[in-house]
C-alpha cells in the first residue's frame, strides 16, 4: 500500500513539474474552466429569479450543491480524466503493451500518470461557495463528508475506467470516454429534480443522481442513509465488474497481440 | 444540353452525401455512444424543467408547455443546424491532404457541404426516434404551432442557420492554412455558444440587456431564433430582424470565407506530410 | 510531335515559416513570422512528348517534387511559363483537371473505413465517367493488378501493398493522358517495389500515358525510364538518356578479379584505386580510357583466375554528377 502512496506521489510530482513547462496552456485552460464555473453560478441565480424553489432546494441550498458539485468534478476531473485518455489511447498505439510489462497492478498504473491543475480555480470557488453557504456543522460530519466526496469520486472513477475498457472491444479509437463528462449532467442537479421511472432508475439501479445529492445532504443535515447504501453498493459492484472486465480484456488483447 | 451538363456536375455532390451517409455508419459503438449522450442531455433538461414547473406556472415568460417545446425543437433543430464534418478541414489542409482535393474537379465547398448535409440527416432522422421514445417517457403537453406559415418560416430560417453555421465551421477550418492548432478558437467559439445558442435553456432566461447585444452577434440565430419562430413568439418585426441579420452574418461569414480561401490556397505550400 | 508538357523557365521560390513549440508559439506565430527564402526550382526548361516515360531524379529538397506540384497545378510559379495538355495547371480547369491524375507516394484518397469500392464509385462521379467506360476501365486494372477478392474490404483491413494497389485504381479510373508520380515507391518493401515498377511499365505500354515520375531511388529510374532528368538544388543538371549519363558522367570502369596466387594489395596499388581486397578477389577503380590499357597490364602482371570489366554502379555515377554540379 505504501509503495502505491509513494508511486502516486511521484507522479503528482512530475506533474506539477510538467505544469511550469506548459504556463500558458495552464492558464489558458484555468481561465476556461473559471468562466465555465462562473457562468453556471449565473445560471442557478437566474433560475430563482423566477423561483424560490427548485424541487424542494431554496437558493442556499443550492449553493452547497454546486459547491460541493464542483468540488467533486474539479477533483476527478484533474485526478483522472488525462488518464483515462492516455488509456484509451494507449490501447491502439502500443504503449500498453510497455505499461503491462511494469511490476505494479495495471489498472493502477494506468488511471494516475498525470494530474491536471487546470481545474484548481473551479476547486477553489466550489470550496469558498461551500464555506460562505454552509450551516453550522460539526467536524464528524466534516470529516464524514469529505469521505462521501471521496465515495463519490470512486463512482466517477470506476463509471470512467468502465467504459473505457469497452476500447478493447471496438475496431477504431472513437470517444467513447466522452460518455462520462456528458454523464455529469445527471448529477450536476439535485436528485429530486427526477420522477418517475427515470427518478427510480437513477437514483435506485443506477443511482448517479446521487453522487452530488448524497454528500451535499449531509451538510445540509438531511443526510439519507438509504442513499449512502445505494451509492456504495454500487460502486463495490461496480468496481468489481470493472476489474474482472479489465483482467478480461487484457487477456484478450494480449492473446491475439497488438 | 446546358441543362444536362449542369446535372451531370452536380450529381457528384449527391454521391459525395451517399458515401459519407454509409461512412457515418461504420461505427456503431461510437454512433450509439453519440446518441446515449445527446438523450441524456434532454432527459435532463425535461427533469429540470419539469421540477421548475411543479412551483411556478411560468417561468421567464414561459408555460410549462411552451418551454418542454422549446426543448425539443432546440434538440432536433441543434442538429441539423450544427451536425458537421466541417471540423475535418482545418486537419485536411494541415496535414497536406488539401492536395488531393486540388487536383480533382471537385468544388471544395460543395464536397464538405454535401457531407454536412449526409451528417444532418443521420442526426435528424435518429434524435426524432429517441425524441419520439422519450416524449413517451415524460409526456409533456406540447405547443402546437396555430399557423400554417408558421412552418415555413421555421423551416427558412433553419436553412439560413445551416448555411450561416457551416460558413463559420469552414472558417475555422481555413484557419488551417496558417496555423496548426486550430481547436483553440475553434473550442471557444464553440464553448461561448453551447451558452448562448439557447440549445440547453432558451436565452431570454437571461436579463434583456444580454439578449439585446446577443442579437448583435451570429450565435442566437444558430438555434435560438429559428425555434422562436416555432414557438410563434415572436411579432413580425423580431421575425424580420432576425431574418436580416442571419443574413448579414451569412454575408459576412460567406466574404471571409472567400478571401481566407482565396489567400490561403495562394500561399498554400501543398507541403505537410 | 506537339509536346505534352512543355516548362520554360521555370522558377519557384518559397518562404518558410519558422514557428516556436507550443501554444504560445502559435500565438506569436499570427501576429509575426520569421521566414527564410528558398529556391526550390531555379530556372528548369523541359519538354515531353505523349507517351514518355520520364524520370526526375536528385536528392531530397532536389527540387523535383515542387516542380510536379507546379505541373499538376497545386502551386503557382514564381516566374516561367508551363503548358500541361494545352492548359495552365493552376488555373485547375476541370477539363485539365480530369485529364491527369497526380499519385503521391504516402497520401491516401481511398476513405479508410469504407471499401475501395466506395472511393472509386465516388471518383467515377467526381471525374463524371460514363458507365461503360468505367467498368472497362476497372476491370482492366483490377485484372492488371490482381485485387478482384480486395475490392470490397474495407481499406483499413488491406495490408499495405493491396492498400497501394488500390490506391492506384482510384488515380486511373479516369484514364488520365498525364500521371505524376510523386515518389511511388517510397515505403514500400523489396517486392511491392518491384510490382508498383512493373505497373508503371505495364501502364505506359497499355494504355499510352505520359508518365512523369520523381524518385530518390536509383532503382525506380533503372528500372523504368529511358530518359532521365536529374535535377540537384532547383537546377536541371543533365536530360537526356539513362545510357548517356553512363558515358559521359562515369569516369571510370572497374575491373573485377579472381587471382590464382597470392597477391601483394600493395603492388596492385599500382594499377589503379583497390575498392576491396579479399584474397582471391578484388576490385580495383581505374579511369575510364585506361580500362583496356590496364586490364592487359593486369594479366601480364598478374597471376589472374579471372577478370571482369564493369560499369560503375549508377548511383555512384550520379552521385558524381551532383558533386560537379554543384
Amino acid at each position: 500500500m505504501k509503495k502505491y502512496f509513494s508511486i502516486w506521489l511521484h507522479f503528482a510530482k512530475i506533474s506539477l513539474q510538467r505544469l511550469f513547462e506548459y504556463r500558458a496552456d495552464f492558464f489558458l485552460w484555468s481561465l476556461v474552466s473559471t468562466g465555465w464555473t462562473i457562468f453556471s453560478l449565473l445560471f442557478y441565480q437566474i433560475l430563482f429569479l423566477q423561483t424560490s424553489n427548485i424541487a424542494g432546494w431554496n437558493k442556499q441550498q443550492m449553493l452547497v450543491f454546486a459547491g460541493t458539485y464542483m468540488i467533486i468534478d474539479a477533483a476527478t476531473w484533474s485526478i483522472f480524466w488525462r488518464n483515462i485518455q492516455n488509456y484509451t489511447e494507449s490501447i491502439f498505439n502500443g504503449t500498453l503493451d510497455f505499461l503491462l510489462l511494469q511490476p505494479i497492478d495495471a489498472q493502477f498504473r494506468l488511471s494516475v500518470r498525470h494530474i491536471s491543475f487546470t481545474n484548481v480555480p473551479r476547486l477553489i470557488i466550489g470550496i469558498i461557495l461551500l464555506a460562505l453557504n454552509l450551516p453550522t456543522v460539526t467536524l464528524s460530519q466534516v470529516l464524514m463528508y469529505i469521505a462521501l466526496i471521496f465515495l463519490s469520486m470512486g463512482v466517477i472513477y470506476t463509471l470512467w475506467f468502465f467504459t473505457a475498457t469497452f476500447t478493447f472491444w471496438v475496431e477504431k479509437l472513437d470517444n467513447i470516454i466522452e460518455i462520462v463528462p456528458t454523464l455529469r449532467r445527471i448529477w450536476s442537479m439535485p436528485s429530486d429534480i427526477y420522477s418517475g421511472f427515470v427518478g427510480a432508475m437513477l437514483t435506485i439501479i443506477i443511482p448517479l443522481a446521487l453522487i452530488t445529492t448524497t454528500p451535499t445532504r449531509l451538510l445540509l443535515h438531511q443526510f439519507r442513509w438509504q442513499e449512502l447504501v445505494a451509492l456504495l453498493t454500487f460502486f463495490i459492484v461496480l468496481f468489481g465488474a470493472t476489474r474482472a472486465f479489465f483482467h478480461y480484456s487484457i487477456k484478450k488483447y494480449s492473446g491475439i497481440g497488438s | 444540353m446546358e441543362n444536362k451538363l449542369l446535372l451531370n456536375s452536380l450529381k457528384k455532390y449527391w454521391i459525395v452525401a451517399k458515401v459519407s451517409w454509409i461512412n457515418g455508419f461504420t461505427y456503431l459503438t461510437s454512433f450509439v455512444m453519440f446518441r446515449v449522450r445527446q438523450i441524456i442531455q434532454v432527459v435532463v433538461a425535461f427533469s429540470l424543467w419539469e421540477a421548475i414547473f411543479a412551483s411556478t406556472i411560468t417561468a421567464f415568460g414561459y408555460t410549462s408547455a411552451q418551454m418542454f417545446t422549446y426543448i425539443f425543437a432546440a434538440s432536433i433543430i441543434g442538429y441539423v443546424v450544427t451536425s458537421s464534418r466541417t471540423i475535418d478541414v482545418a486537419g485536411v489542409i494541415h496535414s497536406g491532404d488539401l492536395s488531393l482535393y486540388l487536383v480533382k474537379p471537385l468544388n471544395f465547398f460543395l464536397f464538405w457541404f454535401s457531407r454536412d448535409v449526409a451528417d444532418k440527416l443521420q442526426n435528424v432522422i435518429f434524435s426524432a426516434i429517441e425524441l419520439a421514445v422519450l416524449f413517451f417517457i415524460f409526456h409533456p403537453t406540447l405547443y402546437i404551432p396555430t399557423h400554417i406559415s408558421t412552418i415555413f418560416l421555421t423551416l427558412f430560417t433553419v436553412g439560413g442557420a445551416m448555411v450561416m453555421f457551416f460558413l463559420i465551421n469552414t472558417m475555422f477550418g481555413l484557419l488551417g492554412f496558417w496555423t496548426p492548432d486550430v481547436w483553440a478558437p475553434r473550442f471557444l467559439f464553440y464553448t461561448i455558444m453551447f451558452f448562448t445558442a439557447g440549445s440547453f435553456f432558451p436565452l431570454d432566461i437571461f436579463p434583456n440587456s444580454i439578449v439585446q447585444a446577443l442579437s448583435y452577434t451570429p450565435f442566437p440565430y444558430v438555434i435560438f431564433f429559428p425555434t422562436k419562430v416555432l414557438l410563434e413568439q415572436l411579432s413580425s418585426v423580431e421575425v424580420v430582424r432576425g431574418i436580416l441579420f442571419t443574413g448579414m452574418w451569412v454575408g459576412l461569414c460567406g466574404l471571409g470565407v472567400f478571401t481566407m480561401w482565396k489567400k490561403g490556397v495562394h500561399s498554400y505550400e501543398a507541403e505537410g506530410r | 510531335m506537339e509536346s505534352i508538357i512543355s516548362v520554360q523557365h521555370l522558377k519557384k521560390y518559397y518562404k518558410v515559416y519558422k514557428k516556436q513549440p507550443g501554444l504560445m508559439g502559435s500565438l506569436k506565430a499570427l501576429f509575426a513570422r520569421k521566414y527564410e527564402s528558398v529556391q526550390a526550382v531555379n530556372d528548369i526548361s523541359f519538354e515531353i512528348e505523349p507517351g514518355e516515360l520520364v524520370g526526375f531524379i536528385g536528392p531530397n529538397g532536389a527540387g523535383k517534387t515542387t516542380t510536379l506540384k507546379v505541373l499538376s497545378g497545386l502551386l503557382y510559379p514564381t516566374a516561367g511559363e508551363i503548358s500541361v495538355l494545352g492548359f495552365t495547371p493552376w488555373d485547375r480547369k476541370p477539363e485539365f483537371q480530369k485529364q491527369f491524375s497526380l499519385v503521391m507516394g504516402q497520401k491516401n484518397q481511398l476513405w479508410w473505413d469504407l471499401p475501395a469500392m466506395e472511393t472509386f464509385l465516388l471518383n467515377k462521379a467526381i471525374y463524371e465517367i460514363p458507365d461503360t467506360q468505367y467498368k472497362h476501365t476497372l476491370n482492366k486494372l483490377v485484372t492488371l493488378l490482381d485485387v478482384k477478392d480486395v475490392i470490397n474490404i474495407q481499406v483499413r483491413k488491406l495490408s499495405l501493398g493491396q492498400r497501394m494497389k488500390c490506391e492506384l485504381i482510384a488515380a486511373l479510373l479516369h484514364n488520365p493522358k498525364v500521371l505524376f508520380l510523386d515518389e511511388p515507391t517510397i515505403g514500400l518493401d523489396v517486392v511491392m517495389q518491384k510490382v508498383m515498377r512493373d505497373f508503371v511499365r505495364e501502364y505506359n505500354t497499355t494504355f499510352g500515358a505520359t508518365i512523369l515520375l520523381t524518385s530518390h531511388y536509383m532503382d525506380d529510374v533503372k528500372e523504368l525510364c529511358k530518359r532521365v532528368i536529374i535535377i540537384d538544388h532547383g537546377k536541371k543538371l543533365f536530360d537526356g538518356k539513362l545510357q548517356d549519363i553512363i558515358d559521359k558522367y562515369a569516369k571510370n570502369k572497374i575491373l573485377s578479379v579472381v587471382f590464382s596466387k597470392e597477391t601483394d594489395q600493395k603492388k596492385l596499388e599500382t594499377i589503379g584505386k583497390v575498392k576491396s581486397f579479399e584474397f582471391p578477389s578484388a576490385t580495383i577503380l581505374v579511369p575510364r580510357k585506361e580500362a583496356s590499357r590496364l586490364a592487359a597490364k593486369l594479366l601480364e602482371d598478374f597471376s589472374i583466375a579471372d577478370l571482369n570489366i564493369e560499369e560503375p554502379p549508377i548511383e555512384a555515377i550520379i552521385r558524381d554528377v551532383f558533386q560537379n554540379g554543384k
